[in-house]
C-alpha cells in the first residue's frame, strides 16, 4: 500500500517537474508561430526587395532582471526589434540567452561544442584573438563592405581592433561617453579647514596628506590620509599615480608599457617608493592588502576617516552619497595634482572600442544577415531606441530619458536593454558636456551634490586626457603568460608599498626577478617587436 | 552514566565540548552576518556597521527578492528540478546497486569497474558539453537530470548496504515464492531504508547545489535555477562598470536576502532528514 502510494507521489512530482518546462517551451513556441504569421503577411507585399527570409540567432546576456512573466529572450523590447527586422529585412530574430557573469566560459564552450548563436560578442580580447587566429570566425570583410554603410558611418573609429591580417573577423562595438580609467578624490572641507588650495602637484597633494595626519581637520577617531584597498583584479588605486613618474618618449613606449604595464615602465619604480616612503610614515592605509574585496575601504570612506583616494570614475559615487548624507555639505571632489615631469598631466581614457561582435564559422552562410542585423543597429536613432525602448522622452538637453524600473516592469521589458544594443553606444547625446551633465545630475537616485559639482567633475576628469595606442594584435608571450603576469604585477606593487624602506631594494631585485621568470620580459620584447614590424 | 566519570574523563570531556562549540560558532558566524545584512538597510552594509545584528532593520530585501519574477519562478523551478532528479537518481543508484551486490552475478566485478572508473576518469567539460549536444539535450529539462543521474560513489555505498543484508533473509523470500524484483522491493529495500535516505539527501543537495550543468547545457532563463540566478544577482555589479552602461545596482541587502531563500529549503529539510543518519547507524549496532 505504502509503496503504491510512493510511486503515485513520485510520478506527481515528475509530471509537475515537466509541466513547469512544458509551459516555458510551449509558450516559446507560440511566440514563434506568432513572428511567424505576421511575417508571412509582411512576406507578400514587399518580398522581392527585402531578400529571402532568413533565421538568424543571437546571443543576448541575461542578467537576471527580466520583468515578471517574460524572460530575457522574450519581451516587449525583442519583440519590436523582431518585428523591425522582419519589416525591414525579412530577417527572424532569436536570442539566446547566455548568463553575464558567466559569459565568457559559455561561449567558449558552445565554440568549442559547435552550437554558438549566430552572433557572439565578448569584451574579452585574447578570446576574440583566440577564435580569430584558429579558424573559429566567419571573415565579415566582404558583408561589411556591402551592408556595413551604416557602421561605417557612425563607428569606424574602433573597427580596426577588430581587424586580423586584414580581415574583419568583428565588428566593434563602440563606447559611448568618453571617460578616464581612474580619477583621484579629495576631501574639499578638509583642504577649507587646514586652509590650503587644492593640490595641483603631487608635492602639494604629500603636504596635504600630512597636514591631515598631524591635524586632523575632520577630529575623526581613525584618519587615514590615503585610503588602498587590496584589490587583486585591478590597479586603478595607483597606477594613475606610477603613471606620472613614467617618461614616455614616443608612441612605442606607450605601446609597450600601455595600461598595467605601467607599473614596470622605466621610471614608475621612483612612484613605488615614494608609496612606500608615504606608507612608513603611516600616511596610507594600514595593511590596505588584506582587504582585498575592499569592505574596509568603503567602510572607511564612508565613516569619513579618509582624505583622499583613487578609484574607478564613478563608482565612489555610492560611497560618497552616503558620506555626503550624514555629512550634510560638501566632502569629495574630483582632484587632477599627479603632474608629469613636464608639469603636464596624462590621464588615461577607456579605448574607443568596446566588446568584439563575432559570427562563428559555423554560421558563416548568414553572415550577410547577420551585418544587416548590426548595421541596422549602428544608427544611433535605432540605438537609442533599443537602449531606452521606443517609448522613451527626451528631456531639454537632448537627453534620453530611461523608463522608470516600474515602468519597465509592468511594460514587460528587461531591466537592462542596454545589452540588446551591441554595436553603437555612442548616441548624440553622448557627445556633448551639457547633456551629459545633466544626465549625471538626473541619474542620481538621492539628490547629494549641486549642479556645479558635475559640471566640475567633468572637467577635472578630462584634464590631460590621454589614449594608448592599441592594435589587435595579441602575441603568443602575452597569450600564454600576460593574466598570471599581470597578476603578479598587482602583488609586486603591493609588496612594495608595504615593506619597511631598508629592504625596498632588495625585495624589489628579487619580485622583479619573479615577474621577469614569469614572462614579463617576453611579453614587452613581443610588444616592441610588434610594433617595430608595423611602422 | 554521568556519576561514575573521574576527574580527567570530566576535563577531557570538557575540553573537546568547548573545541567543537568554538568550530560551530566560527561556521555559524558568516551565516548570521548574511541573515543580518538581509534584514538591514543597504546604507548601513555599505558604511560596515552590520556585523551580528541587523541595524536599521527592514524586510525590504525579502519583498524586493519576491517580486523579481525570475527569483521567484527559478526558486519553484528549482524545487521540482531537485525532486524530480532526486527521484531518477535513487531509482537508477538502486537498480544499479541491487544486482550488483549479488555474488553470483556474471561479470558483476567488470561492470563495477566500469562504474569505479568513471570516478577516476573525467573526460572534462567539452567532451561531456559534445555528448550531450550528441544526445539532443541541450536547452532541455534533462540534460539537468540525465547526465547525473548516477553516482558511482553513492552506487557503491548502497551495493554495500545491499551486501550487509544477511544472505538467508533473501534465501528465505526465495522459498517463499518472490522474484527478484519482489525480492528487491518487498526484503532489500525497506532494510536499507536509513541508507536511502541517507542517499537522496546527498542527491537532493547536490542537485540543489550544481550550478555548472545549468550554464553549459541550458540557455533558455526559464531553466534557470536559483543558484545561476544568485550568482547573477551577486557578480551583476563587478561586471557592469567595465562596460560603461548604465545597469541597475543590486544592493547587499538584496543579495544577502536572496542567499537565505536559497539555502531555506536545505536549512528546514536537515533537521527532518537527519534522524535517518542516527537511525543508520543504531541498525548497524544491533546487528552487530
Amino acid at each position: 500500500m505504502r509503496k503504491a502510494n510512493l510511486v503515485r507521489c513520485c510520478l506527481a512530482v515528475l509530471t509537475a517537474a515537466a509541466l513547469v518546462t512544458g509551459c516555458g517551451s510551449s509558450k516559446g513556441g507560440d511566440a514563434t508561430t506568432a513572428a511567424g504569421s505576421s511575417a508571412a503577411a509582411g512576406g507578400e507585399t514587399t518580398a522581392a526587395d527585402k531578400g529571402k527570409e532568413e533565421t538568424i540567432k543571437v546571443m543576448v546576456w541575461d542578467r537576471g532582471d527580466a520583468a515578471p512573466g517574460t524572460t530575457v529572450e522574450n519581451n516587449t523590447q525583442t519583440e519590436w526589434i523582431k518585428k523591425q527586422m522582419k519589416e525591414k529585412y525579412n530577417i527572424n530574430v532569436e536570442y539566446v540567452s547566455v548568463p553575464r557573469s558567466s559569459s565568457d566560459d559559455k561561449l567558449n564552450i558552445m565554440m568549442s561544442g559547435g552550437s554558438a548563436p549566430d552572433i557572439v560578442f565578448t569584451y574579452n580580447q585574447s578570446i576574440f584573438s583566440n577564435f580569430a587566429n584558429n579558424g573559429g570566425l566567419a571573415d565579415l570583410t566582404q558583408a561589411y563592405e556591402t551592408f556595413g554603410g551604416d557602421i561605417k558611418k557612425y563607428v569606424s573609429d574602433a573597427q580596426n581592433m577588430g581587424r586580423v591580417e586584414d580581415k574583419q573577423f568583428a565588428i566593434m562595438k563602440q563606447r559611448g561617453v568618453e571617460a578616464p580609467k581612474h580619477t583621484a578624490y579629495i576631501r574639499q572641507d578638509w583642504l577649507d579647514k587646514l586652509g590650503m588650495q587644492m593640490p595641483k602637484t603631487k608635492e602639494e597633494l604629500f603636504k596635504y596628506l600630512e597636514a591631515v595626519k598631524e591635524k586632523n581637520p575632520g577630529g575623526v577617531s581613525n584618519v587615514t590620509p590615503w585610503a588602498m584597498s587590496g584589490r587583486n583584479d585591478t590597479e586603478k588605486g595607483y597606477l594613475n599615480f606610477l603613471g606620472s613618474y613614467v617618461n614616455l618618449k614616443d608612441d612605442k613606449d606607450a605601446y609597450v608599457y600601455s595600461e598595467a604595464y605601467m607599473t614596470v615602465a622605466p621610471g614608475a619604480i621612483d612612484g613605488i617608493k615614494k608609496l612606500n616612503e608615504l606608507y612608513n610614515k603611516g600616511l596610507i592605509t594600514k595593511d590596505f592588502a588584506t582587504d582585498t574585496n575592499e569592505d574596509i575601504y568603503k567602510a572607511q570612506v564612508i565613516a569619513g576617516n579618509v582624505g583622499f583616494f583613487l578609484d574607478d570614475t564613478e563608482s565612489p559615487w555610492n560611497y560618497i552619497t552616503v558620506l555626503y548624507q550624514s555629512a550634510g555639505q560638501r566632502t569629495f571632489v574630483p582632484v587632477q595634482c599627479f603632474e608629469l615631469s613636464d608639469g603636464s598631466y596624462r590621464t588615461p581614457f577607456e579605448q574607443r572600442y568596446g566588446m568584439f561582435v563575432m559570427v562563428p564559422k559555423t554560421s558563416e552562410k548568414k553572415a550577410e544577415a547577420c551585418m544587416k542585423y548590426l548595421n541596422w543597429m549602428a544608427d544611433p536613432a535605432v540605438a537609442e531606441n533599443i537602449v531606452y525602448t521606443a517609448e522613451h522622452q527626451r528631456d531639454e538637453n537632448g537627453v534620453p530619458i530611461k523608463l522608470s524600473e516600474a515602468d519597465l516592469k509592468s511594460k514587460g521589458y528587461p531591466g537592462t536593454c542596454d545589452d540588446l544594443n551591441i554595436v553603437n553606444l555612442s548616441m548624440d547625446w553622448t557627445k556633448s558636456k551639457d547633456a551629459i551633465v545633466s544626465k549625471w545630475i538626473k541619474d542620481q537616485s538621492v539628490k547629494w551634490e549641486s549642479d556645479d559639482w558635475f559640471s566640475n567633475f567633468y572637467d577635472v576628469r578630462a584634464e590631460g586626457k590621454f589614449r594608448y595606442p592599441v592594435y589587435s594584435n595579441i602575441s603568443q608571450a602575452e597569450t600564454d603568460y600576460g593574466k598570471n603576469v599581470e597578476d603578479l604585477m598587482l602583488a609586486y606593487v603591493y609588496k612594495l608599498i608595504s615593506c619597511s624602506p631598508d629592504q625596498f631594494d632588495s625585495l624589489q631585485q628579487t619580485e622583479y626577478n619573479n615577474l621577469v621568470n614569469a614572462g614579463l620580459q617576453k611579453i614587452l620584447d613581443a610588444r616592441a617587436e610588434y610594433f617595430d614590424s608595423i611602422k | 552514566m554521568g556519576e561514575l566519570k573521574s576527574k580527567e574523563e570530566r576535563r577531557f570531556q570538557l575540553f573537546w565540548n568547548t573545541f567543537f562549540i568554538v568550530i560551530s560558532i566560527v561556521a555559524l558566524i558568516p551565516l548570521i552576518r548574511v541573515f543580518s545584512m538581509s534584514l538591514s538597510s543597504k546604507d548601513a552594509i555599505l558604511a560596515g556597521k552590520v556585523f551580528l545584528y541587523p541595524v536599521q532593520l527592514t524586510t525590504e530585501a525579502y519583498v524586493r527578492s519576491f517580486q523579481s519574477g525570475s527569483f521567484v519562478s527559478s526558486f519553484v523551478f528549482s524545487v521540482f528540478l531537485m525532486l524530480g532528479s532526486t527521484i531518477v537518481c535513487v531509482i537508477m543508484t538502486v537498480l544499479a546497486a541491487y544486482p550488483l551486490s549479488k555474488k553470483n552475478l556474471k561479470g558483476g566485478a567488470f561492470i563495477m569497474t566500469l562504474f569505479v572508473l568513471t570516478m577516476y576518469l573525467d573526460p572534462g567539460i567539452i567532451p561531456k558539453y559534445l555528448n550531450v549536444k550528441d544526445f539532443k539535450l541541450i536547452d532541455t529539462f534533462w540534460a539537468l537530470i540525465i547526465p547525473e543521474a548516477l553516482s558511482a560513489y553513492n552506487m557503491i555505498i548502497m551495493c554495500t548496504a545491499f551486501r550487509g543484508l544477511d544472505s538467508s533473509l533473501y534465501e528465505a523470500a526465495k522459498i517463499d515464492g518472490c522474484n527478484e524484483v519482489q525480492t528487491l522491493f518487498k526484503v532489500a529495500l525497506p532494510l536499507v531504508y536509513p541508507t536511502l535516505a541517507t542517499l537522496a539527501l546527498f542527491y537532493a543537495v547536490g542537485r540543489w547545489n550544481r550550478l555548472s550543468d545549468v550554464l553549459y547545457y541550458v540557455n533558455s532563463s526559464k531553466l534557470y535555477t536559483v543558484q545561476m540566478v544568485l550568482k547573477q544577482l551577486i557578480e551583476s555589479v563587478k561586471l557592469s562598470n567595465d562596460e560603461g552602461i548604465q545597469t541597475q545596482l543590486i544592493a547587499d541587502n538584496i543579495k544577502a536576502a536572496s542567499i537565505v531563500i536559497s539555502m531555506s529549503p536545505m536549512v528546514i529539510a536537515y533537521p527532518f532528514i537527519q534522524k535517518y543518519f542516527t537511525k543508520g547507524i543504531m541498525l548497524g549496532a544491533v546487528k552487530g
